[in-house]
């Protein structure tokens, strides 16, 4: 049943007693920074309406809330006078700036002093430092957060606002001077040709982990896989293959994130983890952000996650269960069938249980890869179940842990060969190990690999299969980290989705076009969709 | 200052465990690792008793979701996304770490306003902590 609070669209400040604090019209930008005594503001930034894309969520007819009004210099920003009042004495009579151990922002990252004139306490120099913040959307995760902004200075990034430290790990190797090895076309080139010989000498090629590519280089990896009679398979792609066997059996109601944030009033995290793997998820879209039906944001919702281990998820959880992977088939059979005489006793239970009554839209984040078939199965069929009632909503939205493109790869995949899988060109088959939730691939007639990394370690001789560590392999690396004997062949290319463009699609299926970051150095990397395709065309 | 002084110091936050010299020294790292891993190692903003203790910090952006002061004035934030740069706002994410920007908007800054704890409450590291 909803709460009266749900209803319409009607946004009411917080009044004074919660919050301490009221808006109020009237106060422009000058007058504030007056009393508080902002430095000027920084010289230019891109106005956030030119992020890219015709894909983009926000720019779909009836989907979020219009755009807002753009702030420009004279655009009143709402204070009440007791706090300006407030604080201005207490500015006056410590005789500090701003009051605070950190300085007001600037887009340079440079702090302010009390005069307002801008400071370089690293004596770094103003020459290279480019003022203008650039817009950039992430792509460290499936999240594919859209607001992130970037300050360079002589082309490497400085500063990155909104980015979480999974994103900030994926850009570490571009704010090093030196990038990588040098890499000269004439270089280039000739790894290029020996790779070419070294895949096509040893017969059929694995192209795996093209699931962090942007969707160019996942066709390109297709088209080398064919090229050579090999496959092109993502890395978890038997987790891959059994969610989407249970969504032809059962069916599959899912949604955007943006409807999750608008409507989800329980959220479930079904052994995934998103402060491990998706660190800005929750305040983004599931848990902390307020939508149409969820004004309040996290008051007007609850958080339910299933975990084997403890963890920072839990502080925050109404319902936390933390059992083996062995009871997700007993607490599955105890929410579906509350009346049924349970064989699960947990503290939380009853109160989940009443929690899923009340709620209208529950969405639930699956990690495909750590739940079995038995509780799949069991997922999908308490969510047709839910859904047929009538009564509430119920969607599943998988929450991979790896690559960060792995919905563009099953897209893709979808697209030209109706399974989301990956691609087969040997003729031999896959023999999925099924028993191990997808953790060996036992692949009969592999003769060599292509590995894409993934900037963890991923392409080490140790992260592989057993039966695939001895094979001749090719490593496509676009971060720069793997040490070259990592590989019979190492080659470096430009990070997608920063040093060159490309489309990727979010967690929950939605394209973004990405283009590269504005003003980073030009290290003469290539991108990883032009390296495959100039592989397969060195092919004898 | 003596040892006891600054333990007490220590406690209120207005020193960081690495402050101390004999600390510093190498026989000492053990117990310097110690009181980082109890006490965190930030130093209390005095307008609002906040200390962050960046090394557990993991971006996650919570803080400035659950702010009730960025609800009530920012509608991005509101809305989930980050402010944007130009905006004035209490905390903010700056290279995957939180950063204290204006501590003087934060109701806590106001003495006769009731006492707020949402970030520090919300944060699922304990990267934040009032008091």
């Amino acid at each position: 049943m909803r709460s009266p609070r749900h209803a319409g669209e009607s946004r009411h400040p917080e009044p004074l007693e919660k919050t301490g604090f009221r808006v109020k019209p009237g106060m422009t930008e000058e007058q504030v920074r007056l009393f508080l005594r902002h430095p000027p503001p920084p010289v230019a930034h891109e106005a956030r309406g030119s992020e890219p894309g015709p894909c983009h969520a926000d720019s779909l007819p009836g989907r979020g809330f219009p755009e807002s009004p753009s702030r420009g210099p004279g655009a009143a920003v709402e204070l009440s006078a007791l706090q300006l009042g407030m604080t201005f004495t207490e500015n006056r009579r410590r005789g500090a700036g701003s009051g605070g151990d950190a300085g007001p922002l600037s887009s340079t990252g440079l702090s302010a002093g009390d005069d307002g004139c801008r400071t370089d306490p690293a004596g770094e120099g103003f020459a290279a430092i480019d003022p203008a913040m650039h817009n950039q959307i992430c792509t460290g995760c499936s999240c594919l957060c859209d607001d992130i902004s970037f300050s360079l200075r002589d082309g490497l990034p400085l500063q990155a606002l909104n980015l979480c430290e999974t994103g900030w790990k994926r850009i570490e190797p571009l704010r090093t001077a030196e990038r990588t090895d040098p890499v000269t076309p004439e270089k280039l080139r000739g790894e290029i040709r020996l790779a070419a010989r070294l895949l096509a000498d040893n017969g059929p090629v694995l192209v795996l982990g093209a699931d962090s590519l942007d969707e160019a280089g996942i066709r390109a990896s297709r088209r080398l896989a064919k090229a050579l009679g090999g496959l092109c398979l993502p890395r978890p792609f038997e987790a891959i293959r059994r969610f989407h066997e249970r969504v032809r059996r059962f069916g599959w109601a899912t949604a955007l994130l943006d409807d999750v944030r608008d409507r989800a009033d329980l959220v479930f995290f079904w052994r995934a983890d998103p402060l491990r793997t998706h660190h800005r998820h929750l305040s983004r879209y599931s848990f902390f952000a307020r939508g149409r039906c969820t004004e309040r944001g996290h008051q007007d919702r609850k958080l339910a996650a299933v975990l084997e281990d403890q963890g920072p998820l839990e502080t925050l959880c109404h319902h936390f269960f933390r059992i083996p992977p062995e009871r997700d088939a007993d607490l599955l059979d105890a929410l579906a069938n509350p009346s049924a005489p349970a064989r699960f006793e947990h503290r939380d239970l009853p109160l989940l249980a009443g929690s899923v009554q009340r709620a209208a839209f529950i969405a639930l984040f699956v990690d495909p890869e750590r739940v079995g078939d038995d509780t799949l199965d069991r997922l999908f069929r308490w969510s047709a179940a839910l859904n047929n009632e009538g009564i509430r909503r119920h969607v599943i939205l998988p929450l991979w842990s790896a690559g960060t493109n792995m919905e563009g790869f099953c897209q893709v995949s979808l697209e030209t060969c109706a399974t989301p899988c990956g691609w087969d060109f040997s003729g031999q088959g896959v023999a999925g190990d099924g028993g191990n939730r997808g953790s060996e691939i036992s692949l009969q007639g592999v003769r060599s690999l292509l590995l894409v990394a993934a900037g963890d370690r991923t392409g080490a001789a140790e992260t592989l299969p057993g039966s695939l560590r001895d094979k001749p392999r090719v490593v496509l690396d676009p971060f720069g980290t793997l040490p070259l004997e990592q590989g019979d062949l190492v080659i470096r290319a430009a990070l997608p989705g920063f040093e060159c463009g490309g489309v990727f699609w979010r967690a929950d299926g939605l394209p973004f076009e990405v283009p590269g970051l504005k003003g980073l150095r030009d290290r003469g990397l290539v991108s990883p969709e032009t390296v495959l395709s100039e592989i397969a065309r060195e092919l004898p | 200052m003596s040892c006891m002084a600054f333990a007490g110091r220590l406690l209120t936050r207005d020193r960081r465990p690495g402050d101390c010299p004999p600390l510093a020294e190498p026989e000492q790292a053990e117990s310097l690792c110690r009181l980082r891993d109890i006490l965190g190692d930030g130093v209390k903003n005095e307008l609002t008793g906040l200390i962050v203790d960046e090394s557990r910090c993991i971006g996650c952006g919570i803080c400035v979701s659950a702010c009730p002061v960025h609800g009530a004035n920012n509608r991005e934030v509101s809305l989930g996304k980050g402010p944007r740069p130009d905006d004035i706002v209490v905390i903010r994410i700056v290279n995957a770490r939180l950063r204290l920007e204006h501590p003087e908007l934060c109701s806590r800054a106001n003495p006769s306003a009731p006492s707020c704890r949402a970030c520090a409450d919300y944060c699922p590291t304990d990267a934040m902590e009032l008091v």
